[in-house]
């Protein structure tokens, strides 16, 4: 299974409160939008024809949080027809979820829950990206997720963990740098080197956010501007990997679109600035 | 998969869904600072947290009646002994107006539950086309009573012992109403045009809605009615006429 992934340029995370906006103003800073697949999968025919109206002058992705990859419960085959015949009809360039499971024994916490890296996880994943991008009749692309917790039984970095899924299943990443941020400073690694570990041909789009910091611990509240030492990290991984499709997640405590507008500017200009740097 | 992997992920969920985190602690490494304790528990809290929220985003107009904290305490039994099963997270909080109605002896907080619940659950689902109007031109009286008329899709009959449609009213345009009277209230909830609509019809015109959406014709409706209730014959005659001509405007049947 063979795909092309475009450079798409800077997007943002599509959010109800800036709908009226986006579709009075057409913003031209922004040149894409990811949605929430969930939003939008069992949405009433409005949203869908929100999306298509939108289409005609973004290009949308689909990020999801409840494909449960490393799951124990069957594949949602329900679920997963859904995401395909929304990402037809949107034709999403590529449809992304998280390196997580979501609940077991049929419940769902509406979380992503850390799972351990290990060869027997990496067997039981790659077996099930195997039957996603089957179902779904093209490459999944994973993001690494943020986590507040590691198991002893792990044995495999995360970036190793990841890497190997590339290799198995040719699945790609969605490189969410705060992500790593948030891990590295929960778990104590260094960030760089989780940057450094994964190719340059395995990254698709890459995430930015801000977060909550309590002191012992980083939660991934995506409720804040990106803090600086993020934009760094983000300007790091451009300068090692060149240009990738970029977008700004604001998801609580969620500002005015101009607010938002800035800090995909702010992208921008780390991602320019570190190009002409080079 | 392996039975361990699989075990430690069930712990690892159901550690989470009952708060205890007795089977789970043994598996995490200790973190740089703090303790497997407190890692843990910020999954604990935080799926307490997401499905408390999403339930109390459904009923702005209970926690208005009611106040916030008696709210929020049924709230949290809600998701404590309600798991969600469902990937869409907007389905979650349609359960919870039953759970009100088992542990509220207050008819009024049932009701305003139940329109809520309502309202959230038309909202989702996908909506029928309406019959149009000209369905009903150049039709003999005989052919009009044997029409039989559906229901829109997204759509649901209420029948309620307060004015329950009228508090959420007010409550919707920023007043702030007492509690709800007491008097019946009868509410067709429906989707059209993208919008959730809550038309409020006299018990007559509810009962010959129900008769219809079970699969009556008009005149088998009609004369059930009447043969049930021969106090309503006189409101029926008078009405009937201007009743479809409003629901036929509002779409209130499905084409078919």
């Amino acid at each position: 299974m063979s795909e092309t992934f475009p450079y798409i340029g800077f997007g943002l995370g599509l959010r109800a409160p800036h709908y009226d906006t986006i579709l009075a103003d057409r913003p031209r800073a922004v040149q894409w939008f990811e949605i929430i697949s969930e939003n939008f999968i069992e949405a009433h025919k409005g949203y869908w024809d929100f999306l298509a109206d939108l289409r005609q002058d973004y290009r949308i992705v689909m990020h999801g949080v409840s494909l449960s990859i490393g799951g124990t419960d069957p594949l949602n085959t329900e679920y997963l027809q859904k995401l395909k015949a929304l990402a037809q009809f949107l034709d999403a360039p590529w449809i992304s979820d998280h390196l997580c499971f979501t609940g077991a024994g049929g419940h769902n916490t509406h979380d992503l829950l850390p799972i351990p890296y290990n060869e027997e996880s990496l067997a039981h994943l790659t077996s099930r990206i195997h039957a996603v991008q089957e179902a779904l009749a093209r490459p999944l692309v994973l993001e690494n997720p943020s986590s507040y917790l590691e198991f002893k039984n792990s044995t495999i970095s995360e970036q190793d963990f990841l890497v190997s899924l590339c290799q198995r299943t040719g699945c790609k990443l969605l490189l969410d740098v705060n992500n790593i941020y948030v891990s590295a400073f929960n778990h104590g690694f260094d960030a760089k080197t989780y940057i450094d570990t994964i190719p340059k041909e395995s990254i698709v789009q890459i995430h930015l956010a801000g977060h909550s910091n309590h002191g012992d611990y980083i939660i991934d509240t995506h409720d804040a501007p990106v803090i600086d030492e993020v934009w760094q990290l983000y300007a790091y991984t451009i300068q090692q990997k060149g240009n990738i499709s970029t977008m700004v997640e604001w998801d609580d405590n969620i500002p005015a679109f101009d607010v938002v507008l800035v800090e995909l500017e702010k992208a921008r200009h780390f991602a320019k600035s570190t190009r002409e740097a080079a | 998969m392996t039975d361990e992997y699989f075990a430690q992920l069930h712990a690892f969920s159901y550690g989470i869904i009952r708060d205890d985190d007795r089977q789970v602690l043994d598996d995490i490494a200790s973190p740089p600072r703090g303790s497997a304790q407190k890692r843990f528990a910020i999954y604990t809290d935080g799926y307490r947290i997401r499905l408390q929220k999403a339930v109390e985003a459904d009923y702005p107009c209970l926690k208005y009646y009611m106040d916030d904290k008696a709210l929020g305490v049924m709230i949290a039994d809600f998701v404590e002994q309600t798991p969600s099963s469902h990937f869409n997270l907007d389905r979650y909080p349609l359960a919870f107006d039953g759970f009100v109605r088992t542990r509220l002896d207050d008819s009024a907080a049932g009701e305003i539950a139940l329109l809520e619940s309502t309202i959230a659950s038309v909202f989702m689902q996908e909506e029928s086309e309406p019959l149009a109007p000209s369905a009903f031109e150049n039709l003999s009286p005989e052919q009009f009573g044997n029409m039989k008329l559906r229901a829109r899709s997204a759509s649901r009959l209420l029948s309620f012992s307060h004015l329950t449609n009228k508090y959420l009213s007010q409550f919707r345009a920023g007043a702030a109403p007492l509690k709800p009277e007491k008097l019946p209230q009868y509410i067709y909830v429906y989707r059209h045009n993208n919008e959730v609509q809550r038309l409020e019809v006299p018990q007559a015109a509810f009962l010959l809605l129900q008769c219809l959406f079970n699969g009556m014709t008009i005149l088998e409706a009609l004369e059930h009615i009447t043969k049930t209730d021969d106090s309503l014959t006189d409101t029926i005659a008078t009405n009937l006429q201007g009743w479809f001509a409003d629901w036929m405007v509002k779409g209130v049947f499905a084409r078919y």
